[in-house]
Parts: structure tokens; C-alpha cells; sequence
């Protein structure tokens, strides 16, 4: 007895084997599959490239005992950031294929994988200073010093005070 | 790939994460953040306004009135036209004695939590009563420019300004000194922080200290 398997075809035309159930981890695709039926040939998913494609069916294979997602959970507003040992350990990649993972998820639509891509970007700029969030992700200072006064009477129109 | 080029989507899925001090911090990174997040932080944070009926209050009132994207966010607005809890022409001696029995509440306030503070009694007094000269004077002037501008036949019509620039204002309410909702812990109330500079001291801000004041046989 053979498990169900798909084929995906990543953006730099390498060809990834996939057990059914893992592939339908995303949103896009099982709804695809639902549209078209079963399909021998690959699939392609055009935004995402062969590193960045093992790296979701990775986290797809790990996640795919987990319950489907309930829905929007928008209504919370003051939002956990914590993250699961596994997950943390998965994400510790660079920036750059971290941004790749995000949008890659995005794109697929797996729910449980932009979550913890967002919940890990919003770790890298929690609790620190302006600076050392432009330290983080290597960006330039190009405000004005008028424009930074501009910003921080902005901020205190929202800050406890 | 950068942060700044991720998608707006996902941006403010990632910034839903991120408590106001964080948010603010991300806003003077640069340029490209500030400008995604504008909106999202806005509409998040500046919904609703608590302003104090002072001229530093009505000024940034009027800041944001004039600002293309927050004045569109503000559904709600609290007006605080008694800044001082109704003591407007306390004498000296009773400042003085507000002083004190501000300072005696936050100091049992801290007691409370079990950090002690470790100075001898006649030493906190002493220091709290150090300044009273100035810190009256100034309490006088804050007074006098608050009822100036009360009592100014330009009020309304600042306010109708500012209103008419909120073009969803949704609630316009009144509210005592200091503001609180059970919504928000501590809702942002503009002329706030001026008015706590302007005064170092502020006896009559804590709602406990001033019914404990009320208590006391010297209020009259």
C-alpha cells in the first residue's frame, strides 16, 4: 500500500515529491486539488524556489498531525509571540530565506507557517531601540532630524502617559 | 528581500505582534516602515483621543487635526475640562497640605507592594516640602491659563475646527481628571505630559489622594 503523493515543480525547475496529506497542509493547494482532481503531473508553484520549497514541505511534514486551523483570530489584539521549540529552531535561518519562507507561505496559504514566520520577525524587534532595529535588518537611517521630531510627537499622541 | 519590501499584508500581520513601544521604536527606523505602517498604527492606536483643556492640550489637538492620516482615524473624542479637579483658587498652606497627603498616599501606595522606601520619614517630608514656593507659583499660572482659555469665546470654535477635521468622529464625551476607561488601561491624553512638566507636582491628579485630602479636617 502506497501513500498518496503530488509533485511540485519549484520556480527553478527542480521536481519535489510530496505525500498527499503533507501537500494539503496548504490552503492553495487542496483547494486546487479539489478543483482539478487527482493530477500525475507536477505541479507548479512559481514563486518559490527548490531551497525555500524543502524548507516549507520540512515544516509541512513536521505540522501535518496538527487540527486545522479555527478560523480568524483577528479579535484578539495583544497577540502571543511565543513559539514552539521545534519551530524556533526551524526558523533560525537567514533574514533573507526567513522573508522567502513568509512569502512563500503567504502564497501557499498555510496559515500555521506565516504565523510563525511573522511571530519570529516580530521577535527581532521587540524590545529594542530604533537603532538597533536598523542594526537588525541592515537598513539606513533617512530621516531628517525635523522628520524624527515629526515621528516622536506622533508617538506621544499614542503612548501611555 | 528586505523588511521594508515585504508586502503591506503581511507587514501588519507581523506588526499586530508588537506592543505600542515597540511600534514606535519601528516608526523612527526609516523611511520605507514608517510609511507602510502609517496607517495600521493610526487606526490602531490614535482612534481615540483624551484631551485636556489646556493650551498644549488644544495644540496637539490641533496637530492632529491638520495630519492627512490621523485626523482620519479619530472616532472618538474625550475633552477633560477640569484639569484640576475643581481646586482652582487654593490658598498656600492647603497646596501644601495636598502635597503631603499626595505624597503620603503614594508612599503607603508603595508600602503595599513591599518596596519600602528607605529614607526616614522626615527626610521624604522634607523633600516633598522643598520647592513648595515655586511649585505653588507654578500650580497658580497652570490655573489661571486653564480658566483664560475656558473662559475664551475662541473654544468652541478651536474645537469645531478640530471636529470638523475628523471626518469619522463617531462619540464626542466628557471626562474627569485622570483619564480612564475600562476599554484601555491608560488611554493617551494629549497636554498631559506638558501639564506634569509645567507643575513637577501635581496634588490634585490622583483620584485617591484627593478623596483622602477631602477626608482630612483642613479641607474645607
Amino acid at each position: 500500500m502506497s501513500v498518496p503523493t503530488l509533485t511540485f515543480q519549484s520556480n527553478d525547475g527542480v521536481e519535489i515529491t510530496v505525500a498527499r496529506d503533507v501537500a494539503e497542509r496548504s490552503v492553495l493547494i487542496k483547494n486546487m486539488l479539489g478543483d482539478l482532481g487527482d493530477t500525475d503531473e507536477a505541479i507548479p508553484i512559481p514563486n518559490v524556489n527548490e531551497a525555500v520549497l524543502r524548507k516549507v514541505i520540512e515544516w509541512c511534514e513536521h505540522h501535518k498531525g496538527d487540527p486545522p486551523n479555527t478560523g480568524d483570530d483577528d479579535d484578539s489584539r495583544r497577540k502571543t509571540t511565543d513559539i514552539d521549540e521545534w519551530d524556533q529552531k526551524f526558523m533560525q535561518v537567514d533574514q533573507e530565506m526567513l522573508f522567502e519562507i513568509i512569502l512563500a507561505a503567504n502564497y501557499l496559504d498555510i496559515k500555521g507557517l506565516l504565523d510563525v514566520g511573522c511571530k519570529t520577525v516580530a521577535n527581532m524587534i521587540k524590545g529594542k531601540s530604533p537603532e538597533e532595529i536598523r542594526k537588525t535588518f541592515n537598513i539606513q537611517n533617512d530621516f531628517t532630524p525635523e522628520e524624527e521630531d515629526q515621528i516622536r510627537r506622533e508617538n506621544e499622541w499614542a503612548e501611555d502617559r | 528581500m528586505s523588511i521594508a519590501s515585504l508586502p503591506d499584508e503581511i507587514l501588519d500581520s507581523i506588526l499586530c505582534y508588537l506592543d505600542l513601544p515597540d511600534w514606535c521604536a519601528l516608526r523612527l527606523s526609516c523611511r520605507a516602515l514608517y510609511s507602510k505602517s502609517l496607517a495600521t498604527f493610526v487606526s490602531r492606536h490614535v482612534n481615540r483621543i483624551s484631551v485636556l483643556i489646556t493650551r498644549d492640550g488644544l495644540r496637539e489637538l490641533e496637530a492632529i487635526a491638520s495630519h492627512d492620516v490621523f485626523r482620519l482615524h479619530v472616532q472618538e473624542l474625550w475633552l477633560i475640562p477640569e484639569v484640576f479637579r475643581g481646586h482652582y483658587d487654593t490658598d498656600y498652606n492647603t497646596y501644601v497640605q495636598a502635597k503631603l497627603m499626595a505624597a503620603e498616599c503614594l508612599h503607603q501606595a508603595s508600602d503595599e507592594h513591599g518596596m519600602r522606601i528607605l529614607t526616614t520619614e522626615q527626610a521624604r517630608l522634607q523633600g516633598v516640602l522643598e520647592n513648595s514656593g515655586t511649585d505653588y507659583e507654578a500650580y497658580q499660572a497652570a490655573v489661571s491659563s486653564h480658566l483664560q482659555l475656558v473662559e475664551a469665546e475662541l473654544l468652541p470654535h478651536t474645537l469645531a475646527a478640530c471636529m470638523r477635521q475628523f471626518t469619522n468622529l463617531s462619540a464626542v464625551g466628557l471626562e474627569t481628571y485622570p483619564p480612564s476607561t475600562a476599554r484601555i488601561k491608560h488611554p493617551p491624553c494629549l497636554g498631559r505630559k506638558t501639564l506634569h512638566r509645567q507643575l513637577r507636582h501635581h496634588p490634585f491628579s490622583n483620584p485617591d489622594g484627593s478623596s483622602r485630602w477631602q477626608e482630612s479636617p483642613d479641607f474645607k
